[in-house]
C-alpha cells in the first residue's frame, strides 16, 4: 500500500520535475497524464496531491516537505490521494496524514486506504434525523436540541467556551460508545495537548481520536485536516458506529485555503477568499448525516466551529457556514462578559433538525422554558427604567433568575436528560416557585451532586411512560420528595 | 528558421552554448552602429551557422540596422531554441562524439525532427539506456533486467 517512487516510475513510465517551489506548493513539469486529485511522490519519497493543472505544469500540494527541493524528480501513483488508517487510530493524536504526534509509537492494527474526496451519501441512503444527541448541557439539550447526523455550527468569539462545550459533548458521547474525532485546524500545540489531557482525564480518549493540523506543519497539511477527519469518520461510520466530528475551526481553515489559492495565483473573490470556498466547505459538510447501513442507522454528526469578532456573525465565511449547516449555537461574548455559563444565546441559536428528535413532553417543557425566558428578558428591559414593579413582573423576574441559575453550568458538569427534565419540572412546581432563590440554590446543589448516580437511567424509562404534563408534575413531586429525605 | 542553426547541435551543452552566444550578441546589439552581421563577425568558428543565419535574415529584410529590431530578432531565436525538444538519456558509459552524432541522426530520421540529447552518465544502470522525453520515462537498462532476473 505504501507507494514507492521507483516502483511508481517503472509502473507508469512517466516522470516530472519540480520546476519551482513556494512554501509547500510545488509546480511540476512533465507527468503528461497526471489527473486532478492524484497522489504524486517525489524521489525523496514525499507525497503530495495534484491540486491544479495548467498547460505546462501541475500544481501540487506537498504534505511532506522535509527533503523537498526544486529540481527533484516526481512520479505519479495513478491513484487519488489517500491516507492510511484503521481502528488503531482510536486513543491517538495524529497529523492529517495520520502519522502519530503522540509518543505512543506507530499506529497499530489494520491499515485501510481512506480517500479524502469521497462522494456524499445520496438521498436514497439518507434517513431523517430522529435520535437525540445529548450534550449534557441543559441549555442546549432543552432549548436547542441536537440529533445524531446533524451538522451544527458552533459559532462565537474566541474564548467564549466553544471548545469546552464541544469537549464536554465528546466526553458525554464517548462514554456511550460514540466515536469522537476532534480535528484541530491551525491551533497551537499547547491547545491540542490541553484537549488531549481533558479527554484523557474524563476517560473519553479510548473512543476518541485527535487529528491536529499544527501551525508548524506545511500549510497544505493544515488544509487537509478536515478532509482527513471526515475520511476517518466515514471509515468508522461504515464499520457501523455513530461518529461525532468536530472541526475546530473552519474560519481558520478558510484562511489557510485563501493562502494556498493566492500562492497558486487563483483569482481572489470577496475578502480575497477564492471563489470555491463555499463549495469546498459545503461539499465537506454534505458528507455528514444520518444514513442507513444494512438494518442499522449510523451517522456522522459534524460540529464545525466558526470564529467571530465581537459577535459579528455577518462575515463572509461565518454566513457561508451558517448557510450550509442545520443550525448554529451562538456563543455570545456579551453574555460571557456578564458571567453567563455557558454563554449560549438561545434567542440567536437555531437547530433546524434537532427539534424533531424530542418527545412531546420535552417539546412542551422546552416551550414553557422558552416562554418564561422571553418574558424574563422583556421584564428586565422594564427594570432598567427603575420604576416600581407590579407583583406579576416581580414574579417573572424571580422565576427568570431561578431559570438562569438552573441553566448555569460549568465545564465537566454534564447532566443526564432525565435530571434536566426534573429540574425544569421543579421550576414549574409550586415548591420552587415559592422558595427564595437562596434556598433554591441549596436544593440545586444537593440535586446536582447526585448527577453521576445510576438511578437516572431508570428515571429515563419512567419518563418515557409519561404522557401529559399533569402526570409529569406529579412525577416531579415524588422525586423531589426523595431528595428531601436525604 | 532554426533548423540550419541547430544542424550541428547535438547535446544540451551545445544548445546552452549557442544560447549564451545569442545572449552576448543581444548585448552587442545596443553597442555601436551598423548591421548585426558586422557585430556578429567576432563569433567563434564553430558558431558560424548563427552568422550565416543573421546574414540570411538581413537579406530577407527580417532584421535591420536598428538595435531594437536586432535585439527582437535574437530574442525570437532564443524563444524558438527553447522549444526544441530534449531527450534525456542515461547511459552507463560516456559516449564518443561519433556515437552522439549517430544517435542524434537516428532520432531525426525516426522522429522526423531534430531532438537534442541531454546525456547523463550513470554506471549504476550497467548497460542499455533510460530515456525521458516530455514526461515519458522508459527504462531499457540492463540493471532493470538483472533485477527482474533476481526477483524470479
Amino acid at each position: 500500500m505504501m507507494e514507492k517512487f521507483r516502483e511508481c516510475l517503472e509502473k507508469h513510465q512517466e516522470i516530472g520535475y519540480i520546476t519551482s517551489l513556494f512554501h509547500s506548493i510545488a509546480l511540476v513539469s512533465g507527468l503528461p497524464s497526471v489527473k486532478w486529485g492524484e497522489m504524486v511522490i517525489t524521489e525523496a519519497e514525499e507525497k503530495g496531491m495534484v491540486y491544479g493543472l495548467k498547460e505546462e505544469v501541475a500544481e501540487v500540494l506537498m504534505f511532506e516537505t522535509k527533503n523537498l527541493r526544486a529540481g527533484q524528480r516526481v512520479a505519479k501513483t495513478g491513484k487519488p490521494f489517500f491516507i492510511v488508517g484503521g481502528s488503531g487510530l482510536l486513543g491517538r493524536v495524529v497529523n492529517p496524514i495520520l502519522q502519530p504526534l503522540d509518543e505512543l509509537g506507530p499506529v497499530r492494527g489494520e491499515k485501510i486506504a481512506l480517500s479524502i474526496e469521497r462522494e456524499a451519501p445520496n438521498i436514497g441512503q439518507r434517513i431523517r434525523i430522529n435520535r437525540p444527541l445529548e450534550t449534557g448541557w441543559m441549555i442546549v439539550d432543552l432549548l436547542v436540541p441536537l440529533g445524531y447526523g446533524q451538522r451544527e455550527l458552533i459559532i462565537g468569539d474566541p474564548k467564549t467556551g466553544k471548545t469546552v462545550f464541544l469537549l464536554d459533548t465528546l466526553v458525554n458521547q464517548a462514554k456511550k460508545g460514540v466515536i469522537c474525532i476532534y480535528v484541530s485546524i491551525g491551533k497551537k500545540h499547547i491547545d491540542v495537548k490541553a484537549v488531549e489531557e481533558y479527554l484523557k482525564e474524563h476517560g473519553a480518549m479510548k473512543n476518541s481520536l485527535l487529528i491536529a493540523g499544527l501551525p508548524n506543519q506545511p500549510v497544505p497539511l493544515i488544509f487537509l485536516a478536515p478532509f482527513s477527519g471526515m475520511a476517518v469518520a466515514e471509515y468508522f461510520r461504515d464499520q457501523g458506529n455513530d461518529v461525532i466530528l468536530v472541526l475546530d475551526d473552519m474560519t481558520t481553515h478558510a484562511k489557510f485555503y485563501r493562502e494556498i489559492s493566492l500562492l497558486l495565483k487563483r483569482s481572489p473573490g470577496r475578502s480575497a477568499y477564492p471563489g470555491d470556498i463555499f463549495h469546498i466547505h459545503a461539499a465537506l459538510m454534505e458528507r455528514g448525516g444520518n444514513i442507513k447501513l444494512g438494518n442499522r442507522e449510523v451517522s456522522i454528526t459534524v460540529f464545525p466551529v466558526g470564529e467571530t469578532l465581537e459577535n459579528d456573525i455577518s462575515g463572509y465565511i461565518q454566513t457561508n457556514l451558517i448557510g450550509m449547516t442545520d443550525g448554529h449555537l451562538f456563543f455570545d461574548i456579551d453574555e460571557f462578559r456578564k458571567g453567563k455559563r455557558p454563554a449560549i444565546n438561545t434567542f440567536l441559536s437555531v437547530s433546524r433538525v434537532g427539534k424533531q428528535t424530542r418527545t412531546l413532553l420535552e417539546q412542551s417543557l422546552a416551550n414553557w422554558l422558552q416562554m418564561r425566558l422571553a418574558e424574563y428578558k422583556r421584564a428586565l428591559e422594564i427594570v432598567q427604567f427603575g420604576i416600581e414593579l407590579p407583583q406579576k413582573t416581580q414574579e417573572i423576574i424571580d422565576l427568570g433568575r431561578k431559570i438562569e441559575m438552573v441553566l448555569y453550568q460549568l465545564p465537566g458538569t454534564s447532566l443526564p436528560k432525565s435530571l434536566q427534565l426534573f429540574l425544569v419540572g421543579l421550576l414549574r412546581s409550586e415548591v420552587w416557585f415559592k422558595k427564595p432563590i437562596g434556598l433554591v440554590q441549596k436544593d440545586l446543589e444537593k440535586i446536582q451532586a447526585k448527577r453521576k448516580e445510576e438511578f437516572f437511567s431508570s428515571w429515563e424509562r419512567e419518563l418515557e411512560k409519561i404522557k401529559s404534563l399533569k402526570e409529569f408534575d406529579q412525577w416531579v413531586k415524588e422525586k423531589y420528595a426523595y431528595f428531601q429525605r436525604d | 528558421m532554426i533548423e540550419k542553426l541547430i544542424e550541428n547541435v547535438f547535446t544540451k551543452e551545445d544548445l546552452l552554448s549557442l544560447f549564451s552566444q545569442i545572449s552576448q550578441l543581444q548585448e552587442l546589439a545596443f553597442k555601436g552602429e551598423g548591421l548585426l552581421s558586422k557585430k556578429a563577425s567576432s563569433l567563434k568558428e564553430d558558431l558560424k551557422s548563427l552568422y550565416h543565419l543573421i546574414l540570411e535574415a538581413e537579406e530577407k529584410m527580417v532584421v535591420f540596422d536598428d538595435p531594437k529590431s536586432q535585439f527582437d530578432f535574437l530574442e525570437s531565436l532564443k524563444k524558438e531554441l527553447s522549444q526544441v525538444p530534449i531527450l534525456k538519456i542515461q547511459l552507463a558509459f560516456s559516449p564518443s562524439l561519433e556515437t552522439v552524432e549517430k544517435i542524434s541522426r537516428f532520432l531525426k530520421k525516426e522522429v522526423g525532427r531534430k531532438i537534442i540529447l541531454d546525456i547523463l552518465v550513470n554506471p549504476e544502470i550497467v548497460g542499455g539506456a533510460i530515456l525521458e522525453y516530455q514526461g515519458k520515462y522508459l527504462n531499457f537498462s540492463l540493471a532493470k533486467e538483472i533485477e527482474k532476473l533476481f526477483q524470479k
